[in-house]
């Protein structure tokens, strides 16, 4: 049967890249890379799988969840390009709208980067981390290598309809296949440790401080303490198992390489977001994941305590939870917000809401007008208008 | 579009031997013990509950392209829908309504439950504006919503909070033609609502 | 959905491979006998992308996606597309995206979307008894809606074309598996397939043709399948 036939001559010439892939190589020639500009051998499975791959990225194109704006796009493009020069024009990078922590790469070339994680970066640097160790995986082909190995065996149990658009990419907002992306697709150790090598030598060579990559393992974890059930469903955590032990590391590995010369851009990467900040805070909030939301605004405040719209996003955690203390709470975050910077106008309609619920009816009022002093042409208005009438 | 495949097998499963939608005719009849509609033409209402909770589901042309959502009587502390079939463990937990919501919270929550449910961050409302219910004041805004299966979704959110509970309707249909053909049938449906039973006592 | 949630979904497999054989065939729903036709033009015909995807079954149970035999597929049924279309005097064209103000090609997008859920819901409760919508009787009135002249604009067309399968093949050895099974009184799904094709009538929106793609009617594998399937599925349409 065909198809066998096609497997044979696979299996060789997989084998025969293989060979020349994890040929022993000193650590930082290129050659244990794969080359700039490449393409698979016609015919063979890595073909196929980058076939199957490009017809996902054509329903990507389209997607209405992915991030069109041009200058977060060119950004992250940017950022790519300083990590690997010679390997830009290989890669294409998709936003995604999805207000959970991920980043991934296909073996064609095509990265994903969840809004989540765009929201819970520091600076630039720790979103460096996260792209170069993506690109770490595409430079090695860990991917490949796990596809080979799931077909393989036999055992592997029965895993329908996941197919490989599972493969390094996420779903928007699905997170109905954690488990078994996880077990499928989920690289090995070896790999992981691997990519977190790779994405600290690309991060030291473009000039960004190493430290930030042990960070955002060590923010993630402390925001999975926030409840067992986040844990759960982390999709990182899901895909890159025991964070612990590589943040452990990563760590001493960071530590070693810094020469504290490294870049941060924290104003830089705040600066780049500034478009899409409110959206995608929003939509943490959406989730009504308190304990987590709480904790991922709080490390964000402790950096940057006079950003407004950090202020606004903690009232409104602890106005949305509702609990039996939370509207005083809520009011004094607001109140902060409005002494920082960049508060938006909506803080004040919160706080008609608030008040309103406090029974201060005269105070609600007031900032119904502060409101309407700062959008005019506010659509709500008509709305809190009718919460205000007796 | 794997999830397209299984979604439409499972519709086969899930059906099994029993009939899964039954015909609802247009005459007035009380839904779920609490709300008298009448309606002005055939529609189906499902059997089977693809949404869990106080709520009753009626669709035209399919639940894929338009459906509509009665609440008949959402008390304090309970979500408004949630998924049917996954099992509770596995479930994030849903936000949950308070009978002292005023309107805009009801939006907030009915977002966050679409969100949710759908598993997308493209939902929101607009317009919402005070409106007669059920022959008392009650509040209407739109929704618009873009699941999975990257379908844009308009619709109308009526609603009225009586004795603590919610009660209302929630249409949502395809943005191109499920939804704007018959919006005028969901009026007629709206205007012609009366709380009945013990939601009927103030 | 969890490992359970997978059993799940092969038992559903499994079971509407059955369904859908035991389902009292429906065939093919027609509204119009023929193709309005000006008098003395062909009627246009816009074959829009071809959402057809063709995949392997392997032993283990893993679906894996086959890009050759996708394009094989969709080489061959367009050919076969064209032989029909020229026997029965219907000019077809090819979707050309590009085509169209900003604002067409917008509604066309959303259109290719809202056809897969509309071929769906058509697919479900019309063809499968327990999921029939009462209200609707025995009508076939599913449609895309009057905005479908975004496509008549901006493709010059009279009609529309519409192709979903997806499409699942037992790999050699996942027959072995099955027959290991079957022997041992369990059963295992050999591969399954959802397919539907419409015709679309672009002055109006609404599906003038449908019809479900049944696997013993087809492997679109080889050139001569892959066109008896068309011919099975569409061809006649083309009337």
């Amino acid at each position: 049967m065909n198809i066998q036939r096609r497997h044979f001559g696979c299996v060789l010439c997989g084998l025969a890249w293989l060979a020349l892939a994890r040929g022993v190589a000193a650590q930082g020639t290129a050659s244990r890379f794969v080359a700039p500009g490449y393409q698979p051998p016609a015919g063979s499975d890595e073909k196929g799988l980058w076939q199957q791959m490009d017809r996902v990225e054509q329903e990507l194109q389209t997607s209405p969840f992915v991030i069109r704006d041009p200058k977060l796009n060119a950004y992250l493009r940017e950022i790519v390009c300083r990590l690997g020069k010679d390997y830009c024009s290989d890669m294409r990078i998709y936003i995604v709208r999805t207000p959970q922590f991920n980043a991934s790469m296909a073996p064609n070339g095509m990265m994903e980067v969840w809004t989540g994680l765009l929201l819970r970066c520091n600076d630039e640097a720790q979103l460096a981390a996260i792209l170069g160790h993506e690109m770490g995986h595409y430079l090695r082909r860990h991917t490949l290598d796990r596809y080979r190995d799931a077909r393989e065996k036999s055992s592997f149990g029965a895993f329908l309809g996941l197919g490989l658009a599972a493969a390094g990419v996420g779903y928007a907002g699905g997170l109905a296949n954690l488990a078994l992306l996880a077990s499928i697709y989920a690289y090995s150790r070896d790999q992981e440790r691997e990519a977190d090598q790779i994405g600290l030598e690309l991060m030291v060579k473009a000039g960004y401080a190493p430290l930030a990559a042990p960070e955002v393992w060590q923010q993630l974890i402390a925001e999975s303490k926030a409840s067992t059930a986040e844990r759960a469903q982390n999709v990182m955590f899901a895909t890159h198992p025991d964070p612990e032990e590589r943040m452990g590391t990563l760590s001493a590995e960071a530590k070693r390489m810094d020469k504290g010369t490294g870049e941060r851009d924290a104003e830089r990467y705040r600066a780049m977001l500034a478009g899409v900040r409110e959206e995608i805070l929003r939509d943490e909030l959406a989730l009504r994941q308190y304990g987590r939301s709480e904790v991922v605004l709080d490390r964000l405040l402790a950096q940057s305590p006079d950003d407004g719209l950090l202020w606004y996003g903690k009232g409104e955690v602890y106005r949305l939870r509702g609990g039996p203390d939370d509207p005083a709470r809520a009011m004094q975050a607001y109140g902060k917000a409005l002494a920082a910077k960049g508060a938006p106008p909506e803080t004040y309609r919160s706080i008609v809401m608030v008040e309103l619920k406090l029974g201060h009816k005269d105070r609600a009022q007031a900032a119904y007008d502060a409101y309407l002093k700062r959008r005019p042409d506010a659509s709500d208005a008509g709305a809190l208008r009718m919460l205000l009438e007796p | 579009m794997t999830r397209l495949v299984t979604a439409l097998l499972a519709a086969v499963l899930l059906s099994g031997c029993v009939t899964a939608y039954t015909l609802v005719e247009p005459q007035r009849q009380t839904v779920g013990g609490a709300i008298s509609v009448e309606p002005g033409m055939k529609w189906n209402k499902l059997g089977y509950s693809a949404f869990k909770g106080k709520v009753e589901t009626w669709t035209l042309d399919g639940p894929a392209l338009n459906t509509l959502l009665f609440f008949t009587g959402v008390p304090d502390g309970e979500p408004l829908f949630v998924r049917a079939s996954a099992d509770s463990g596995s479930q994030e937990k849903p936000p949950v309504f308070r009978a002292n919501m005023n309107p805009i919270e009801v939006q907030e929550l009915l977002e966050a439950t679409v969100k949710l449910f759908f598993q997308t961050t493209l939902a929101d409302e607009r317009d919402l504006r005070a409106a007669p219910v059920a022959g008392g004041r009650g509040f209407r805004f739109d929704t618009r919503m873009t699941g999975q299966d990257e379908v844009e979704r308009d619709g109308t959110f009526v609603g009225t909070i009586r004795d603590g509970k919610l009660y209302g309707a929630w249409f949502q249909g395809a943005k191109l033609h499920y939804f704007h053909r018959y919006l005028p049938e969901f009026d007629r449906i709206v205007s012609s609502a009366q709380l009945v039973g013990a939601a009927a006592q103030k | 959905m969890q490992a359970g949630g997978t059993r799940w979904r092969l038992v559903l497999i499994a079971a509407s491979v059955v369904a859908l054989s035991a389902c009292a065939p429906m065939g093919v729903q027609r509204q119009a006998d023929q193709l309005t036709r000006e008098a003395g033009k062909e009627p246009t015909v816009v074959v829009m992308p071809l959402d057809v995807e063709l995949s392997e079954l392997t032993a283990g149970g893993v679906e894996e996606p086959q890009a050759e035999w996708t394009q094989a597929a969709l080489k061959n049924m367009r050919s076969a597309l064209e032989e029909a279309a020229r026997n029965y005097k219907v000019k077809l064209v090819d979707y050309q995206p590009q085509r169209g103000t900003l604002e067409d090609r917008a509604t066309s997008l959303e259109l290719l979307k809202l056809h897969r859920a509309v071929g769906g819901a058509a697919l479900v409760h019309y063809y499968f008894p327990e999921r029939r919508l009462p209200s609707k009787g025995d009508k076939f009135d599913w449609s895309l809606g009057p905005s479908v002249a975004a496509i008549a604009r901006s493709q010059g067309a009279d009609y529309a074309l519409f192709l979903f399968v997806r499409d699942r093949y037992a790999s050699a050895g996942r027959v072995a598996v099955m027959v290991v099974a079957a022997l041992m009184g369990a059963g295992v799904s050999g591969g399954s397939q959802v397919g539907f094709a419409s015709l679309v009538d672009l002055r109006t929106g609404n599906i003038v043709w449908f019809n479900r793609l049944a696997r013993a009617s087809g492997d679109l594998r080889t050139p001569e399948a892959a066109a008896e399937t068309v011919k099975v599925l569409v061809s006649d349409s083309l009337k």
